[in-house]
């Protein structure tokens, strides 16, 4: 029995789909800068969902056994487990593509008027979805009482002795061994005006994230970021062999590269230490089309999704860190 | 050695009054201090000990075994023993009832078949290690690269359902073997393993990195053609 049209469009969607969405995914994190950085750094992992959350390991703590020693001394034996695992939550982001029967008997037996009405939907949806990931990549909310990806600035707090669950870790009482905090970020308010302190502020708070890491990103709003071009343009050098690679448009500080986001708060600069934050993707359930479902009560009119699994991490907050309130 | 003596025999050393009743100086040469006393009682102990461990050293339980039977007639061994057991006499044959006697004739005549067939057996299969030895060697003779091919041809025979087969067929299939892994892959070959190190789960069969390089236009026009290759041109209804 020969398709009917609604049957025969529900295949070519679909097909059309499966073989678009590698090079749709890819545009979608090529768009994304921070998504693309973390790549760079293969910060983004594919891990299948194993159970309700996904697993993030932690080594933030240290052993309380290693000493200098003379002939005879002693250890003290003692049991130890380095590795504490984080718990978070799967993220499920989706988008959906409807088309309506009196669409498609219009376009009739046209393949252009079809294949033209199927790519604008598609990259509707497309960039729909770039702009969602965005969004709650910079996003201040996460956890498991919000739908979002984790953002950056929940996982990067600009107060981080204020009572918050990261990963089911509160940041405000969990202490190590020595009884610091480990899972607090670091942060700095400025100074004062960035024409005198800009360049102290950030080499103060990059000195002191790279206590525990080693930043290599900067990510700052498009005022500041234009501030500390203009000011640091004579001294520093303004090209970094990655981010040439990767067709940034960036500036240094100190080497590290420095971009913008429109997502990012104004008067911010965050201090990455992209070993320690990552992008973590389900690859069966990656930007994947549904079947297709008619709308019960609309005739031959149908819909299906879009979807993706993911979630934004970091499995150490002390390398981490954020300038707030930089102004001219 | 005379103190020593006298201290073995307890009698007279404590018969003191005996002595001192024969009175005189001389008695007195006999009598002992009370320190050299105590000296040769824990020297007496002493010896007494080491003699003790001495003859528990050598008098060892195989060497009292051996003393206890020195000069006996040393034990026959098991096996001859038996065969004297199962040697009748002719007193002992003749006590025999005829069916008694007919069930030690079978008994006897299967043990000596038993041994007859057991030495044959050991004799043919030296025969045949022997067979075979000269027949691999003849076609290791005739055949350059059989030392190649011979750990693959073992590997072969190993398998029952190629045990009966000749020298020259398990050759023959060893070589064809060893071609399988030494041929070149194809390109297409090649570009199908490509694909696969790169594809990701949830792709489809062709290969994840070729799809990622076709632009929008070119997926829409591959997927048309797919689907109007299966289900025709588009319907208007």
């Amino acid at each position: 029995m020969a398709a009917t049209l609604t049957e025969y469009l529900n295949t070519l969607y679909t097909t059309t789909w499966a073989k678009r969405r590698p090079g749709d995914v890819d545009q979608i994190f090529e768009a994304n800068k921070l998504l693309k950085l973390y790549n760079s750094k293969s910060m983004i992992h594919y891990e299948s969902t194993d159970g309700r959350r996904f697993e993030i390991p932690l080594r933030i703590r240290k052993t309380t056994t290693a000493k200098f020693f003379t002939k005879g001394s002693t250890f003290s034996i003692s049991d130890f487990d380095p590795l504490t695992v984080a718990y978070d939550t799967w993220k499920n982001l989706g988008d959906q593509v409807v088309r309506y029967w009196e669409d498609d008997k219009i376009n009739g037996g046209s393949e252009t008027r079809h294949t033209k009405m199927m790519t604008s939907k598609m990259n509707t949806v497309r960039d729909t979805l770039e702009e969602k990931v965005e969004d709650a990549l910079w996003a201040n909310t996460g956890g498991a009482s919000v739908d979002d990806y984790n953002g950056l600035q929940y996982l990067v707090d600009d107060d981080p002795s204020t009572s918050a669950t990261i990963h089911g870790i509160n940041q405000s009482t969990a202490v190590d061994e020595s009884g610091n905090y480990y899972w607090r970020n670091q942060t700095k308010t400025s100074s004062g005006a960035f024409s005198v302190y800009g360049e102290s502020d950030l080499t103060n708070i990059l000195n002191t994230c790279e206590r525990w890491g080693k930043i290599d990103l900067l990510v700052s709003d498009q005022t500041t970021h234009e501030l500390g071009e203009a000011e640091a343009l004579e001294r520093v050098s303004v090209v970094n062999k990655e981010a040439v690679n990767l067709g940034l448009d960036h500036i240094t500080f100190k080497g590290r590269i420095w971009i913008w986001s429109p997502k990012c708060t104004t008067g911010y600069t965050y201090m990455l230490d992209r070993r320690h934050i990552g992008f973590t993707i389900d690859p069966a359930v990656n930007m994947i089309m549904g079947p297709w479902k008619k709308i019960p009560n609309q005739f031959e009119d149908v819909v299906t999704q879009i979807v993706q699994r993911a979630n934004q991490w970091v499995d150490k907050r002390r390398c981490h860190g954020v300038i707030i309130s930089q102004a001219a | 050695m005379s103190k020593l003596f006298r201290f073995l025999n307890p009698v007279k050393l404590f018969s003191f009054a005996e002595e001192d009743a024969g009175g005189g100086e001389d008695k007195d040469k006999d009598i002992v201090s009370k320190a050299d006393h105590d000296a040769l009682v824990a020297n007496n102990a002493k010896l007494t000990k080491d003699l003790e461990e001495m003859r528990m050293e050598v008098l060892s339980p195989d060497y009292m075994t051996y003393l206890s039977n020195k000069g006996t007639k040393p034990p026959e061994p098991e096996e001859k023993a038996k065969a004297k057991e199962t040697e009748l006499t002719e007193e002992a044959l003749g006590k025999l009832s005829p069916k008694e006697l007919l069930a030690l004739a079978e008994k006897n005549a299967k043990t000596a078949l038993q041994g007859e067939m057991d030495k044959l057996r050991a004799e043919t299969a030296t025969d045949s290690k022997a067979r075979s030895k000269r027949e691999i060697a003849a076609f290791a003779s005739t055949h350059d690269d059989f030392e190649e091919y011979r750990p693959i041809m073992h590997g072969l025979s190993l398998d029952p359902k190629h045990s009966h087969k000749p020298l020259a067929t398990l050759y023959k299939e060893a070589k064809e073997y060893a071609a399988r892994f030494r041929a070149v892959p194809t390109e297409e070959e090649k570009k199908k393993q490509k694909g696969m190190s790169t594809e990701k789960p949830g792709g489809g069969s062709e290969s994840y990195a070729d799809l990622r390089k076709l632009s929008t236009a070119d997926a829409t026009a591959k997927a048309l053609d797919e689907v109007k290759k299966e289900l025709g041109p588009i319907p208007l209804a």
